[in-house]
């Protein structure tokens, strides 16, 4: 999520120091992993916000439209995605689509699990992951 | 169903969520639908790719880091805790000390590399620093990268981690198994970064951003390296305050 190894190992660690604060709160209405997840992706989004409000730049949100994706006649993505251009990519994608993706692609949640730890509809993360998938689908392309 | 339909469905497809009607139906279309087929592919080929992809292992001095966060937190010393076990009292350091001289040196080769191929210094005007028989690439059996600045630099790296692999490789077992294991996924992870950076140089050396994460992977690596032996020599030493200063991310 936050496209550098040491802003990851800061934000892991202000993630523990913040389930260390709240673990009292954790009332067992999910696994603990899956609020662990949440503590930890509304922590990303968060820090990912403040960062570009920082950089001046518009913030990306859940409801993050895409331009419709014209099908035929461009090249395909390569079968082989090499892990660099593929994690170039997703550093691309606006930050809600990508914590979908994340979560359902990379780390293997169901939609209904990803609902609860980002606080949306089931409705909503299989949007974002569509809409993820389409837009790696072109970045990845261009890539061949 | 029409292609707009398969691009609705177009997830459940390659997820095998769909119902046996449903998917029949697309199945049909995709048989004689060029354009539907190819996204169908395309967005399999992205999936599959995520889901390969490997874990970003935190270095093992970070989760020290964090236990210390959280004990300051806790407005309690952390070494009072049972987790920094991890740095109990160990035997004298002779053979760590001759590690140090050794990161001193990694970290100079590796300064050297670094301003060796910045935009604007003299091509080949550095002479090869590494030492006698470490002329390799840093993994394997991999052809060098010979007669440029990138294998000039590559010669340099792999000397330096050659040696702190060696004292890893030394005293490794002063670690315990699970920061070990830590130590050594990191390694691979790294390994692995290399190996992909390096193949997309052997296509095309004048990439920039090939020669950048092929230099971040390999500075990676040392920096894994010289963390982890510092970390080893540390936790011999018992040394509290530097194994503070190492968890806390200074160079002791």
């Amino acid at each position: 999520m936050a496209g550098s190894a040491q802003e990851a190992e800061d934000l892991l660690q202000d993630v523990f120091l913040q389930a260390h604060r709240k673990l009292a709160s954790f009332r067992g209405d999910s696994s603990l992993a899956t609020w662990l997840y949440r503590l930890a992706m509304n922590q990303c989004l968060d820090y990912l916000r403040t960062r570009q409000v920082r950089m001046g730049r518009a913030t990306g949100s859940l409801d993050v439209e895409t331009a419709a994706e014209p099908a035929a006649r461009q090249p395909a993505v390569p079968t082989a995605v090499s892990r660099i251009d593929l994690e170039r990519a997703i550093a691309q994608l606006p930050e809600g689509c990508r914590a979908a993706f994340l979560l359902h692609d990379v780390e293997g949640f169901e939609h209904q699990e990803i609902a609860q730890i980002l606080g949306v509809a089931i409705g909503t993360s299989k949007s974002q992951v569509h809409k993820a998938r389409t837009r790696l689908r072109e970045m990845l392309r261009a890539t061949r | 169903m029409t292609c707009d339909r398969i691009d609705a469905l177009i997830d459940d497809y390659v997820d095998g969520a769909l119902d046996a009607s449903t998917r029949q139906a697309a199945d049909a279309h995709l048989a004689t639908c060029a354009a539907c087929r190819r996204a169908v592919e395309d967005t399999r080929a992205v999936r599959d790719a995520a889901s390969a992809l490997e874990p970003h292992v935190p270095p093992p001095q970070l989760w020290a880091r964090i236990a210390a966060a959280v004990e300051a937190d806790r407005g309690r010393p952390w070494w009072q805790r049972p987790f920094i076990d991890l740095f109990g009292p160990g035997a004298g350091a002779t053979q760590l000390a001759a590690a140090a001289v050794v990161v001193a040196i990694v970290a100079g080769v590796g300064a050297m590399a670094w301003r060796d191929l910045r935009p604007g210094s003299a091509a080949g005007s550095v002479a090869t620093t590494a030492a006698p028989g470490a002329a390799g690439p840093v993994n394997g059996d991999a052809v060098p990268l010979a007669n440029t600045r990138i294998g000039q630099a590559e010669v340099e790296f792999a000397q330096a981690i050659a040696d702190l692999e060696a004292i890893r490789q030394a005293e490794g077992a002063q670690l315990d198994s699970v920061t070990a294991d830590v130590v050594q996924a990191n390694i691979e992870v790294v390994d692995e970064a290399i190996d992909q950076s390096r193949a997309a140089l052997e296509t095309d050396p004048e990439n920039e951003i090939a020669q950048e994460s092929f230099f971040e992977a390999l500075q990676s690596k040392v920096e894994l390296l010289q963390n982890a032996i510092a970390l080893i020599n540390e936790m011999r030493q018992g040394d509290q305050a530097g194994a503070a200063a190492i968890v806390s991310g200074q160079n002791p």
